[in-house]
């Protein structure tokens, strides 16, 4: 892809879906820097090792379950599941699996959307499905995986904050547009199709930020990464839609942009924002905690409280930080996945058991009588207000019942690009995940795959061990 | 008790002895011209491509696909049937939802087959889903349908949302989990009107309808109160806030939405907002024996809304006739009737017919009343090249509850439509079994019969 693509053909007025169109059928692997090649793989090896735990999450078993009733040509295979299925369901289940623990990669704050996109686990598992079928390489899919990833960041920065904070749940909605983007590449279709793609997949597009806490919001990834195949393949089959879908007047952006956006202002910073570099030279964040995005920077603070002042639960008599309200909804958290969206909860049981791992967000670790009590110690002190460049830091301040005051504040959250996790500890998170359920042997050499991705001739080989059913 | 608990409770506590006879009545009578549009529109386009797609997909056989002679899973066959029900752009309208029989009837069948539903049951979850997706419409008003939502892909996924979920029996509970989660899938817009996802959205709103209902009753969870929550269905797809979703629960079923405002028959194959010019045009052509060569002119009168629904003014495809007042228009005049041979791509690209498209005016006036379905007269007026001028003025287009079609023009209808798939003799025990639909005891009797491949 060069910029000349971006540029007015004649005096013919090239719209945003054309270029994004253009954008996917252009871009090839040579045109993509090593360093992208190196956090997609990164992002990918986390991705594929958070599906694996999740599959063995209840929404993984039942997505699992659901899917196999349902029955499909065995062609992709569905994580953990040992069994194969149509290319569509296996993109839904392991969609779901890859979020089902909330515990898979985000935006960093650096690129103005952070934390609002979760870029892999819809992309992802859309490509793996269709790769699986389509016998593709490690190169196709990691061009795929960029494109996608690309697509859905960048509309999405074209469209702006008011669409996550109106109550859509971006990871949903702009997680369906780079899942048909990837699709589209790997079923190599022609700018046109590519355009009716897109069109299709807008129309699939939804998911609301108000099942935040549920089962509903990891279907949203699955959801998504099948939306995308089910566009992509229709599209190469002769069906049809709007060829400009982002900026037609009842298209995509003016339906999830908020009321009364101005469509030119939406279309100048889409187009600006594809003009730049590829988005994901910003960098993933890679979860440390298996928990909403907006608690981490507070789990790292009173993680560190606990250590540092060897603080022990009994002796707490208010913790105060920012609940986040609009963001982590669940103020009366009752099962673990409520937990994951509970302020509250993070702080108790961080305190409780020193840890936020996958162990600490269960409905039993949640009910717990010690942790609701801890619940209703911790006070909501808001931060002053975020805006799109700066943020304030993290403050948690935990006050003990002998008069003791300790505080403590985090600017950036461990995994973010800024203060990164090493190799070593995404290799020890991806094992700690994947040995959930695949042997030892078979967790080595999945993650040396990955290392390799680029020269993987056929990405069922990476398949056909994840895929495997559980030990 | 909250709103989505309002509509839950409505949703399991109404059953068929609760209907009125009349609902009834209206309910079979769509369903089976329903099952005519879905006829017809498996061999269309959109229908083939679904079909076709649906089958390499596979899956479990529980399921028919109409006109295609396989069985599949039950989201695939509620996909591809719903897709060909609204193909055609042929089936019933009724507001708030749009086209309220094609996104509930495919799924509950495919449900349904699989169940060994009876006749009542099919009946009952129709008009509950009809009557909850109507109401969840009612509070969310008007701007939900202006902003670009195509109501019959959202309103309608809520709609078959609350039928799947009364065929299966869930409980109260889980009948709210199921709108949270079908919610969380409504999507559509209208900027793909007069392209193949249009259909598309319909069949996408009978598979999510279907997949919600039976993830829930596997133990799927999802928020309980979708409805009125802060960032929920309401105040996400009514852009803006202008929503009340007070309104939702206020005369559940008093009196059904299906009696009151009514559903409508389509006697064209084309949007509903060309029905009132088609009929005026028709009727002149008819009564004054109009040829195009005579005519230099046609003008008519319209809501501010309509060249926003009917918005191909320059169509170059068939699908795209059907959201054109300029090409419904000239199709009347040019062939003298508009029916399911008007709408191919061939005829849209006839010359003489592109050429006469700058012969149409559309005359915008805001004054005209327009509660989304409900009429509102459209003055056509022709104009001769020899000076003379006709006007016609349509206030309820045939087939509107206020001008019903008669039983033989629907049986008529169903029969023009299943002509492309069925044999003559299944098509009327197909006419009969709908008839005494509510004494039929396992409605997969009715599946078999439309799902044969066609001849």
């Amino acid at each position: 892809m060069t910029s000349q693509t971006l540029s007015i053909e004649g005096n013919r007025k090239v719209g945003t879906t054309e270029r994004v169109a253009n954008l996917i059928v252009e871009t090839n692997f040579a045109d993509i820097p090593k360093e992208a090649i190196d956090i997609a793989k990164d992002a990918i090896l986390d991705c594929l090792g958070v599906a694996l735990a999740g599959s063995i999450a209840p929404v993984g078993r039942i997505i699992a379950e659901f899917v196999r009733e349902m029955g499909g040509t065995p062609i992709a295979g569905v994580v953990g599941g040992g069994f194969k299925t149509s290319s569509s369901l296996a993109a839904l289940a392991n969609g779901i699996m890859g979020h089902a623990l909330d515990y898979d990669d985000d935006l960093p704050v650096s690129t103005s959307i952070g934390g609002a996109v979760h870029p892999t686990a819809p992309v992802l598992p859309a490509i793996l499905a269709l790769g699986e079928e389509l016998k593709v390489s490690g190169k196709e899919a990691l061009t795929a995986y960029v494109l996608g990833f690309e697509v859905e960041t960048k509309v999405f920065y074209g469209i702006g904050w008011r669409h996550y904070v109106s109550g859509w749940h971006a990871t949903a909605t702009m997680g369906t547009m780079g899942a048909v983007a990837a699709a589209a590449k790997l079923l190599k279709l022609d700018s046109h199709q590519t355009r009716m793609a897109l069109g299709i997949a807008a129309s699939e597009a939804g998911g609301l930020r108000q099942n935040f806490g549920t089962m509903t919001k990891p279907f949203h990834c699955g959801n998504a990464a099948k939306n995308g195949v089910i566009a992509a393949m229709l599209a190469k089959k002769g069906f049809t839609a709007d060829d400009s879908i982002l900026e037609s007047q009842f298209g995509f952006c003016n339906v999830f942009g908020g009321d009364g956006q101005d469509p030119g202002i939406v279309e100048a910073r889409t187009t600006e924002a594809l003009a730049s570099p590829f988005m994901i030279l910003h960098g993933v964040v890679l979860k440390r905690y298996p928990a909403c995005l907006g608690a981490h920077r507070a789990l790292d603070a009173i993680l560190w409280l606990a250590q540092e002042h060897d603080i022990s639960p009994e002796e707490v008599d208010s913790i105060e930080c920012d609940l986040m309200p609009q963001v982590i909804n669940r103020l009366d958290p009752k099962t673990g996945l409520e937990g994951k969206f509970s302020m509250a909860f993070c702080m108790a049981i961080a305190l409780l058991d020193r840890k936020a791992g996958l162990e600490q967000f269960t409905d039993q670790k949640v009910l717990q009588p010690a942790a609701q009590e801890l619940i209703k110690r911790v006070r909501h002190v808001p931060s002053v207000r975020r805006d799109d460049a700066q943020r304030p830091p993290a403050v948690v301040t935990v006050r003990l019942k002998d008069g003791k005051v300790y505080s403590h504040a985090v600017e950036i959250q461990k995994g973010d690009p800024q203060v990164p996790l090493t190799k070593e500890e995404l290799f020890a998170k991806y094992r700690e995940c994947a040995q959930l359920v695949l042997s030892s042997a078979d967790v080595e050499r999945s993650s040396e795959l990955v290392s390799n991705f680029e020269d993987l001739y056929d990405v069922s080989t990476l398949m056909d061990i994840v895929t495997k059913g559980r030990r | 008790m909250g709103v989505t608990e309002k509509l839950a409770g409505f949703i399991v506590g109404t059953n068929f002895g609760d209907i009125p006879q009349e609902a009834i009545d209206i309910a079979k009578a769509a369903m089976l011209d329903c099952l005519g549009t879905t006829l017809a529109g498996s061999t269309e386009p959109a229908g083939e491509i679904i079909a076709q797609f649906v089958k390499e997909m596979g899956g479990e056989p529980k399921a028919g696909v109409v006109g295609h002679g396989f069985r599949t899973s039950l989201p695939n066959a509620a996909l591809a049937n719903g897709t060909m029900g609204h193909a055609l752009d042929y089936d019933d309208v009724g507001g708030p939802i749009g086209h309220p029989t094609v996104v509930l009837l495919p799924g509950l069948l495919a449900l349904g087959e699989w169940l060994k539903s009876s006749g009542r049951e099919l009946l009952e979850a129709y008009l509950i889903g009809y009557e909850v997706g109507s109401k969840i419409g009612t509070g969310i008003g008007g701007q939900h349908y202006a902003q670009g939502w195509h109501s019959t892909a959202t309103l309608g996924t809520m709609a078959a949302a609350a039928a799947c979920a009364k065929l299966l029996k869930l409980d109260v509970e889980k009948t709210r989990l199921t709108l949270g989660l079908a919610a969380s899938q409504a999507a559509g817009t209208r900027a793909n009107f007069g392209t193949m996802t249009k259909p598309f959205h319909a069949g996408n709103a009978n598979r999510i309808g279907v997949t919600s209902a039976l993830l829930v009753r596997s133990g799927f969870t999802a928020d309980e109160n979708i409805l009125e929550r802060d960032m929920g269905f309401a105040a996400l797809y009514s852009a803006g806030g202008t929503y009340d979703v007070n309104r939702m629960p206020e005369g559940l079923g008093n009196p059904f939405h299906i009696l009151s405002p009514g559903l409508t028959f389509k006697f064209y194959p084309a949007c509903f907002e060309s029905h009132r010019t088609l009929d005026a045009l028709l009727y002149l052509v008819e009564k004054h024996n109009l040829s195009p060569n005579m005519v230099e002119s046609i003008e008519c009168r319209a809501h501010p809304m309509i060249p926003q629904i009917l918005i191909h003014s320059q169509p170059k495809a068939g699908l795209e006739g059907k959201f054109s007042m300029q090409y419904t228009l000239a199709a009347a005049l040019f062939d003298g009737r508009v029916d399911l041979e008007t709408f191919t791509t061939e005829k849209v690209l006839r010359p003489e017919v592109q050429a006469f498209f700058s012969k149409v005016k559309m005359n915008i006036d805001p004054s005209l009343d327009r509660s989304h379905v409900a009429g509102g007269p459209d003055n056509v007026t022709v104009k001769l090249k020899d000076g003379r001028e006709y006007s016609h003025q349509v206030e309820w287009p045939k087939g509107h509850p206020r001008r019903p079609l008669t039983k033989d023009e629907l049986h008529g209808k169903f029969r023009s439509c299943a002509r492309k798939v069925l044999a003559e003799e299944d098509a009327q025990r197909v006419i009969q079994l709908m008839g005494k639909l509510e004494n039929i005891g396992d409605v997969s009797t009715l599946m078999d019969i439309v799902t044969e491949e066609r001849q």
